[in-house]
């Protein structure tokens, strides 16, 4: 089971997406950026997704703040479709807080959580 | 030349020194204008990361917001913003190896979108089809889905039935404040008619209120009782008007469901008071971080003077929510302009107070502090009476804000649910602002072109949906006035090939 916190703009559209391809391995916590990520520091989570305008700015900041520049990656830039191999690549180097772009969440949240499935074993 | 004499030395000087300063600012690494910036600027200033690396992230980050929305909204809007003109700073800062450098580089930049808007305006104004006329209409929507902000937000973290109850509200609201500025104006009204008998005069028919009390002047002569009435009936009538108008309505709608979702939010952490745990660890690296963002005030407090500066002149709009209103202010005198700057201010002002908890947040967790800072400072110099009160009321408000910094992020820690209904806010304010300016793109594509509504309609739809379907590579929120400058194009280049 992963615990995945969801940050940012349009929770609703981040949580709906996760569910959807988690389903039942996933447990979806909505919060704010900060709870979020305190939430992941603190091991009472495991995985941070956020989303905001530009992929990069709010989605991400408070989650670099308290987690680590390191730790953290935009997988879905404004202007720009995901891509699975690059969100694989990201979720195998260990990142553990993830921003897209508003407009990109539908598509990229699947790609997020079947990489992270992949990753613990779980598909 | 056209372009210098639309602007005087003033407004060169004031954005120039501004563009100059915030670049300079975002070298120091004092400041920056992205969100997403101000957090890996600590990585950079304690060496983890090499200065080009720094600015390749920043421009990747930023040309999506600076090409779609500062570009296209400078335009639509006839005024600079922060994203057309912070953005390019903050890479510029970050770019440039010296301070003097960025300073140079910066303010350049500043004279490049000055001079690039201008130019671009006189070049749309000679076209035979009138596009900048047009792009007024995006306004319209955008005023009324202000109103829905709130609401929206209530939706998204407290369910449909307290969304429903905040709705009926408003519309309640709504509906009273034209009966409630109907007393004042029926009072106008009696006065008129006392002062009418006392002069013994009648009145044409169809006189409206001016006519009437021009009349009315006229007759008075040395009567002081007359005058008397009509000085009261004037007021009496203006307060009745301002309170019934339509910019009064979405002020009142909009701080009513502002009061609504954060008293929900506040309502439910003091249920959940002893849940919420004060971490001592967070608090050290806040003190620390503090005293970094303290010793940068003096260039902080010079870039919130030249931001209000910039805005009391009308240069620059804060945001996208006060952009259509400004455009509208501006080209309107009067009581109807100062009703439409303060509608502009109120909407700035409730955007700002869903941004504090992101920016107090990350200025606290990394030391850099927001350009703009809790962006009060475009409020500010919307309503002051003239440039010199609002820049030293602009470097003032930024010294407040700082010194203000550690009491917000404490009471924010106490409060986590007020950090969730600020996100609500964001996102609602984006949906209701991309829906807006869509239809007002739609509206702008039928004033452009009103014997051939359905051609300008079908353009813009399709450049809309064009959009959409190759995977948004304009934002959505920009998607609306970029598609309607395009089929102003289009429509332009028709009517040269004699096809319109």
């Amino acid at each position: 089971m992963l615990r995945i916190v969801v940050g940012g703009l349009k929770k609703d559209i981040t949580e709906r997406s996760v569910k959807a391809e988690g389903g039942k391995h996933v447990q979806v916590t909505v919060t704010s950026d900060f709870e979020g990520a305190k939430k992941v520091k603190a091991g009472d989570a495991d995985y941070y997704i956020g989303a905001c305008n530009s992929g990069g700015g709010a989605a991400l900041s408070v989650a670099i703040g308290i987690l680590g520049y390191g730790n953290c990656s935009t997988v879905a830039k404004a202007g720009g479709k995901p891509k699975a191999e690059e969100i694989q690549k990201l979720v195998d180097q260990g990142k553990i807080a993830f921003g897209i772009a508003v407009e990109s969440i539908e598509e990229a949240v699947p790609h997020i959580i079947r990489a992270l499935l992949k990753k613990h074993g779980l598909v | 030349m056209d372009i210098l004499q639309n602007t005087s030395f003033m407004e060169i000087v004031v954005i120039v020194l501004l563009t100059g300063l915030t670049a300079v600012a975002a070298h120091l690494g004092k400041s920056v204008f992205h969100d997403g910036i101000r957090p890996i600027l600590p990585e950079f200033l304690e060496g983890r990361m090499k200065r080009s690396e720094l600015a390749s992230i920043s421009f990747g980050l930023s040309i999506g917001f600076i090409v779609s929305v500062g570009l296209s909204f400078a335009i639509s809007f006839k005024m600079l913003n922060p994203w057309l003109l912070f953005l390019p700073t903050d890479i510029l800062g970050v770019l440039a190896t010296r301070w003097w450098i960025a300073a140079l580089l910066g303010g350049g930049w500043g004279l490049v979108a000055l001079f690039g808007l201008t130019g671009v305006q006189a070049a749309f104004t000679m076209l035979p089809i009138d596009l900048l006329g047009s792009l007024g209409e995006l306004s319209t929507p955008v005023l009324v889905a202000f109103t829905a902000f709130p609401i929206i937000a209530i939706l998204y973290q407290f369910g449909w039935v307290r969304a429903l109850i905040a709705g009926i509200l408003a519309l309640i609201v709504r509906q009273l404040l034209p009966v409630f500025g109907g007393v004042f104006t029926e009072r106008a009204n009696e006065e008129v008619e006392k002062a009418r008998q006392l002069a013994d005069i009648t009145f044409p028919k169809d006189a409206d209120f001016a006519a009437k009390i021009s009349a009315l002047k006229e007759a008075a002569g040395q009567n002081n009782q007359i005058q008397d009435l009509i000085s009261e009936a004037s007021n009496h009538f203006s307060l009745g008007s301002t309170i019934g108008g339509f910019t009064m309505q979405i002020a009142v709608l909009m701080l009513m469901g502002m009061i609504l979702l954060i008293s929900f939010a506040v309502a439910k952490d003091l249920k959940n008071k002893n849940d919420i745990a004060i971490d001592s660890e967070e608090e050290n690296i806040f003190a620390a971080r503090t005293k970094r963002i303290f010793k940068g005030l003096p260039i902080l407090a010079g870039i919130g003077a030249l931001l209000a500066v910039a805005a009391n002149m009308g240069l620059m709009t804060g945001s996208e929510v006060s952009g259509p209103i400004l455009q509208q202010a501006w080209q309107s005198t009067g009581q109807e302009q100062s009703d439409l700057l303060q509608s502009a201010a109120i909407a700035d002002i409730i955007r700002g107070i869903s941004f504090i908890p992101l920016i107090v947040t990350t200025a606290l967790a990394t030391g850099v502090y927001g350009v703009v800072g809790l962006t009060f400072v475009f409020p500010i110099g919307y309503l002051l009476p003239n440039p010199i009160l609002a820049g030293v009321v602009g470097a003032l408000w930024i010294c407040l804000e700082v010194i203000a910094l550690r009491g917000i992020g404490r009471f924010l820690q106490r409060f986590p649910s007020l950090r969730e209904s600020s996100d609500n806010i964001r996102s609602s304010m984006n949906s209701m602002i991309e829906l807006a300016l869509f239809i007002g793109g739609a509206f702008a594509a039928m004033k452009m072109a009103p014997d051939a509504v359905g051609l300008s309609l079908t353009i813009y739809v399709l450049l809309y949906a064009a959009n959409e379907g190759l995977g948004r590579p304009i934002m959505k929120l920009a998607a609306g006035p970029v598609a309607i400058i395009i089929t102003g194009i289009i429509l332009n280049l028709l009517y040269f090939l004699h096809l319109v």
